[in-house]
């Protein structure tokens, strides 16, 4: 009898990853994205006879700079090759690739141990190409519609070991590339405009010397889009191999779809796996030589990455880990931390806010931090003010919308609104003795040995001064008038 | 009467003879040299080539004129930019009256192939003009233009030009740009003048010659400009100048009077004071396979766009591979699907190595014997071709014959080096052309001994009978 429990998945990823640059991989055409069809092309990107490619530099150093994210070893001399097929929107009839010699080998991106899914995940390679066009298949007219405006945008592959091990950690380990190309500016990896897509290998290896084959055959499942895809179509691999492990059942290798609606993947025409794509290299370009001392150069102006940033913001700042990792996944908020304490702030206080308030507000009005006048500077400000308990934090709260809206600082919007705590004994006094005089019912009952009617007189008080006064102080105030009967 | 000369004398002001040569071309073309012409406008003013006509193969991309690689797949294709080396003549003041026959795809060596039907040659209209550039080179034969551009991936330019009695010259890979021109073998093709004396092919140079940021495999080159200034000025004192001979390229298969023509110009350089030796160059027979392979290899990619998709022509199908294979069945030639199948043959799994692989490394071994020669000598010389001219068809149905035409003019594609081929004499009534090879960069110096020779010689001057009136009179 085969045991299903003695298996466990095996996932590795290729991922394509558009680059940050304003013009494509080897013609000068914009990569902007949303033009209209065929706008963004050239002799070059369009393959017309005669055309030659010349490369883009800034892509090239993106890809340095990405492989040295991943700690790749960027190789001192690759270079491109063609990668040859037949393709409606690929003009040329071959795609120029990294094969044999890639921009950089090697490498790892390190998951934090969250619900098991942490781990060392190694890299095989990182290669520069081009993307090719987009194809719309109108079925009512039966034609293609073809949209070259992609063609020749410059993307970066990186292909993962074996190493993942479950369809969640698939799933983690692009959230964490993902923040990674980010921060360090290699791509904006904006999903909704296909700047990530990415094909999951999957398949069984058995773990100890029981009954069954030792591995299932790999499962290439193409084209995926999103995360989501990512995880689901890996779950779905999952059981089916699980299923035909236990059948007894032998699975081929093979290349795959997913269908989204449907939540399966199916299997390719066998023609689309007979494939040779008879590389070469392109006569075309020259080598791709790279000193390392301009790759050292470029990656030490990278900044730091996420994981590290995550272990100095818990270790330096003494935040959670939960709160250290919303602040990290956000790099515009995580720097308007950094600069908040650095105004003095108390990084608790700090986190605790930005998480809260600060991005509540940007949520609620879709605006980035750095298109807001609120700054660092006015945080810190106003968490100074609540700290030396000059204001209430619901007043804190008030004035901080305030400050989101005009960019006033905080001090100003205190002063001038006279919302500074009243914690002068002989004010209070005063507004008590107002308040006990409208509300003779209360302080009877009170006096009567109610003492719950402490409450409402207090939340007068606390109407009345417009959340300014301490309520504690004000406590103790109403006690004393009202036991003294004054 | 040169181009330097007749743009002096002011025979060329305001484009009446680029005008006239394009009237008469396009009403007389015995030798079908021609697949379009245009109509000049007036020439811009000044400029080193003012007024020059010249013609331009069908390989290179012309915005307003068809440029088809005398192919059915590209015969209503008219491309939206022009070539770098076109914009560059055009700058210069030199007007384009028409676009030259070609095999088809430059993939050939008698221009056979050109889906348009051959160009004769004009010293026999029963014989071969060569190829891949002998609508150029018959152009220029015939007294049509005093110049044309071609292109040399394993000969195009010299045997045609060695076939029709005219200098061509290849300079050294990446000195003229490719941008434009219409890929057979990337790492191969060049562009390349052709005219009646070495002179006018130096002029042409020094306005073609010019790194170009369009294309990845230009480069500096340090003679830049200066070329006919080098040529006018060079001695005719060769003293010191030491000129190998491969024997290699005078054994077998070589015919008795072409080799005959090229110990004579031998000895012409030596009556100069140049130092001749006779050479061997042991791998030279392995050029000829490693070619054919690496140039198919890249030719079957680099063809691979005409699919009948965005431009070009379309045989529509079933389905989408069925329209590929209708198109691509149809608009290639036999010539041209050849080599695309013997390209990704070369390439495929399996055989990668022992095919492409190997002729890659072969490709090495070859230039790096050429380089050591040329620590020892400053040039070398050896016949251009095999053979003079042949019929028309002879070898149409025999590949292999027709790829012996090339197997003198091979090895400077291998190694990147420019070379030349001169008229150096005739057989049985047709010319016969001397091939010169220097190493990389040493164009100018090419070009100076050529015209050394051509000053002590009259070959170049010998014109057939039949050309018909153009700038020469
Ligand atoms: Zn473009």
């Amino acid at each position: 009898m085969i045991d299903p429990g003695a298996y466990r998945a095996t996932i590795g990823l290729e991922i394509h990853v558009a680059l940050n640059t304003r013009s494509k991989m080897f013609c000068g055409c914009s990569t902007d994205f949303g033009a209209p069809p065929n706008t963004n092309v050239c002799p070059v990107c369009l393959g017309l006879p005669g055309s030659l490619p010349v490369t883009n530099s800034g892509a090239v150093n993106l890809g340095i700079i990405a492989a040295r994210a991943l700690g790749s070893q960027v190789r001192t001399r690759s270079h491109f090759e063609r990668k040859n097929y037949h393709y409606p929107d690929l003009p040329k009839g071959y795609q120029i690739s990294q094969y044999s010699a890639p921009l950089a080998v090697g490498g790892e991106l390190v998951l934090d141990d969250v619900e098991g899914e942490g781990g060392r995940i190694g890299i095989i390679r990182v290669h520069l190409e081009e993307d090719a066009g987009k194809s719309t298949h109108s079925a009512d007219k039966g034609s293609t519609l073809l949209d070259f405006n992609r063609c020749g945008v410059p993307l970066a592959e990186i292909v993962t070991e074996p190493h993942i091990q479950s369809p969640g950690q698939a799933r983690r380990f692009l959230e964490e590339l993902r923040a990674l190309l980010r921060v360090v500016g290699v791509s904006e990896v904006r999903m909704e405009e296909g700047e990530l897509r990415c094909d999951v290998n999957f398949n069984l290896v058995r773990c100890d010397e029981g009954e069954g084959p030792v591995r299932t055959e790999i499962s290439e499942v193409k084209n995926l889009n999103s995360f989501r895809s990512v995880q689901r179509a890996s779950e779905y691999e999952l059981k089916r191999h699980v299923e035909a492990v236990s059948r007894g059942d032998v699975l081929e290798h093979e290349t795959r779809h997913w269908d989204e609606e449907r939540g399966v993947t199916y299997s390719a025409r066998s023609k689309e796996m007979a494939h040779d794509y008879r590389y070469f290299p392109d006569p075309d370009l020259p080598p791709l030589v790279i000193d390392p001392g301009y790759a050292d150069h470029l990656a030490g102006g990278m900044p730091e990455p996420p994981r590290a940033k995550r272990i100095r913001f818990a270790d330096e700042f003494g935040l959670s880990r939960y709160d250290a990792a919303v602040l990290v996944a956000d790099p515009p908020l995580a720097d308007f931390f950094e600069e908040t304490v650095s105004h003095g702030a108390s990084a608790r206080a700090a986190a605790r806010w930005i998480t809260g308030e600060v991005a509540a507000h940007l949520n609620a009005s879709g605006a980035a931090i750095s298109d807001v006048p609120a700054s660092p500077a006015h945080l810190a400000e106003l968490l100074e003010l609540l700290e030396a308990e000059q204001i209430s934090e619901k007043v804190a709260k008030r004035v901080w919308r305030d400050v989101f809206e005009s960019g006033t600082m905080p001090r100003v919007i205190v002063e001038r609104e006279c919302l500074a705590k009243i914690d002068d004994p002989e004010e209070l006094r005063d507004i008590v003795s107002a308040v006990i005089a409208e509300n003779p019912d209360a302080a009877a009952e009170y006096s009567s040995g109610k003492d719950r009617a402490i409450g409402y007189l207090v939340g007068k008080v606390m109407e009345d001064t417009r959340g300014r006064a301490d309520p504690r102080l004000v406590n103790d105030i109403l006690r004393d008038m009202l036991r003294s009967g004054s | 009467m040169d181009i330097l000369e007749a743009i002096r004398s002011g025979e060329l002001a305001a484009g009446e003879a680029a005008a006239s040569a394009a009237e008469s071309i396009s009403r007389r073309d015995p030798c079908g040299a021609f697949l379009s012409t245009s109509d000049p406008d007036d020439p811009p003013p000044g400029g080193s080539l003012g007024g020059v006509p010249y013609a331009a193969k069908d390989n290179m991309s012309t915005a307003n004129l068809p440029t088809t690689c005398a192919s059915r797949m590209l015969e209503d294709y008219t491309p939206v930019y022009d070539a770098t080396c076109i914009e560059l003549m055009e700058s210069s003041g030199a007007i384009l009256v028409g676009k030259t026959n070609m095999d088809e795809f430059a993939m050939g060596s008698s221009n056979e192939t050109s889906y348009f039907g051959p160009t004769r040659n004009p010293w026999n209209h029963g014989v071969v003009p060569g190829g891949s550039s002998g609508g150029s080179a018959a152009a220029v034969a015939a007294g049509m233009v005093p110049l044309a551009l071609g292109t040399d991936t394993g000969g195009s330019i010299r045997q045609p030009a060695s076939f029709c009695g005219i200098t061509g010259m290849k300079p050294t890979y990446g000195a003229i740009s490719r941008r434009g021109v219409i890929s057979f073998a990337s790492s191969m093709d060049q562009v390349g003048p052709m005219a009646l004396t070495a002179g006018d092919c130096a002029l042409a140079l020094d306005v073609l010659v010019a790194r170009d940021p369009g294309d990845s495999t230009s480069v500096e080159h340090p003679e830049g400009g200066g070329f006919f200034r080098r040529v006018r000025g060079s001695s005719a004192d060769l003293s010191g100048i030491r000129i190998g001979m491969p024997k290699e390229y005078y054994g077998v298969g070589i015919d008795e009077p072409v080799t005959e023509i090229a110990l004579r110009a031998a000895r012409v350089f030596e009556d100069l004071g140049a130092t001749i030796e006779e050479i061997s160059l042991p791998h030279t027979e392995y050029a000829l396979p490693a070619y054919y392979v690496i140039s198919s290899a890249e030719a079957s990619s680099n063809l691979a766009r005409y699919d009948g998709i965005s431009y070009g022509m379309r045989e529509i199908g079933d389905d989408i591979d069925d329209l590929y294979r209708n198109t691509r069945s149809r608009g290639f030639g036999e010539e041209v699907k050849r080599r695309i199948m013997l390209g990704s043959f070369a390439l495929s799994a399996g055989y990668y190595d022992a095919f492409y692989l190997r002729a890659a490394r072969v490709r090495r071994v070859i230039a790096e014997e050429i380089d050591r020669a040329f620590r020892r000598y400053d040039y070398l010389l050896t016949p251009t071709c095999p053979t003079v001219a042949f019929p028309l068809g002879e070898r149409v149905e025999d590949p292999m014959a027709m790829y012996m035409a090339d197997v003198c003019t091979i090895p400077a594609n291998l190694a990147g080096i420019p070379a030349l081929s001169m008229p150096g004499g005739f057989s049985g009534g047709l010319p016969v052309g001397v091939q010169l090879m220097g190493p990389r960069f040493s164009d100018g110096g090419l070009l100076s001994l050529a015209d050394v020779f051509q000053r002590t010689t009259d070959h170049h001057l010998r014109r057939p009978s039949d050309g018909v009136e153009g700038v020469e009179p």
